[in-house]
């Protein structure tokens, strides 16, 4: 079990979310060609219900999600999710325009996985070399449904939920990315941000 | 010197002003979680040097930047975000400010004191 995150772990937490996000909306906005607008990120234990409400979803909204498991010194799950037909609005933009008119096929699943890969990559990559902790990635999975259905996919009820709106300028193109952390991925994750702290203040 | 730190993480905070005290002893580094309270001690005392967060709740760095101006502030600004994508950099270039790039480390203080024209050592 985790003890209580004190004011500092926690903003530390969030400062390394930011530059693991700010890697992530920069691969990004290489592939869109354009600016990724970030909000300020948001770090809350939430049961699954309570999730959904925070990626600002309904149950029944139809999404795509990108589950991206994760492992070495932390296992968990990162996640990017978007309503489905926000998605298939960014598989238009990253990928050429003969395919453009092209359905969630297998093809733009692909592009959507392989986006997904590159933009959650980026954002593990910084988290971990901030946190001096090795986080190895394994292979992603698209999940789509409901909100609901795909909430049912991921294991445990309560988790940490770490996460931030990312949108694209001038374009209607907007979702989330997200961690979820279990009890035992928190504890773990709580002492790598107490030996950053102790290490930089 | 004065600067002024404006980042809505007091780790971000604690950690630039514990470089540039160790670097420079005699300065005085002085704190401000959000634009509000930047422009607020701004309109108060000249800085001479302002590091500035972009992605904070309320007026983001940018924001603060041109109000910042507006108030006449005369010192050097440094954008100091995570937020390092290519459009990002290009904003700041356009307001004629320094961006660096976070992690928060005594490398990269050292280069936003550079940036604005003040060797570390």
């Amino acid at each position: 079990m985790s003890r209580e995150w004190t004011e500092l772990e926690l903003d530390a937490l969030g400062e390394t979310f930011n530059v693991g996000v700010g890697a992530a909306a920069a691969v990004l906005s290489r592939m869109v060609e354009g600016e990724v607008l970030l909000s300020v990120p948001e770090l809350k234990v939430v049961d699954k219900c309570t999730a959904l409400g925070s990626f600002g979803l309904a149950p029944t909204d139809r999404v795509c999600a990108v589950l991206q498991p994760y492992g070495g010194a932390i296992e968990s799950n990162a996640l990017l999710i978007f309503t489905e037909s926000k998605s298939y609005d960014l598989v238009r933009v990253v990928v050429p325009d003969h395919l453009a008119g092209m359905q969630m096929g297998d093809l733009a699943q692909d592009a959507l996985l392989e986006v997904a890969n590159l933009v959650l990559n980026a954002c593990l990559g910084a988290m971990g070399d901030l946190l001096e902790c090795r986080l190895t990635t394994q292979v992603p999975m698209l999940l789509k449904g409901t909100a609901a259905e795909v909430m049912e996919e991921l294991e445990g009820n309560e988790m940490m939920l770490l996460h931030m709106l990312f949108s694209i300028r001038h374009r209607d193109i907007d979702g989330y990315v997200g961690f979820l952390l279990d009890q035992q991925a928190m504890a773990v994750l709580q002492q790598a941000v107490a030996r950053f702290l102790e290490a930089h203040l | 010197m004065k600067v002024l730190v404006v980042d809505d993480s007091k780790v971000a905070r604690t950690i630039i002003r514990a470089v540039i005290l160790d670097k420079h002893p005699d300065w005085s580094v002085t704190e401000a979680p959000n634009a509000a309270e930047a422009l607020a001690l701004a309109a108060q005392e000249a800085f001479d040097i302002f590091s500035i967060d972009i992605n904070m709740p309320g007026v983001d760095g940018f924001g603060l930047v041109e109000q910042l101006r507006t108030l006449g502030a005369k010192g050097r600004m440094a954008l100091f975000s995570a937020n390092v994508q290519e459009p990002v950099r290009q904003r700041a270039a356009d307001l004629g400010v320094a961006f660096i790039s976070k992690p928060v480390t005594p490398v990269s203080v050292e280069a936003l004191l550079a940036a604005v024209g003040h060797d570390a050592s």
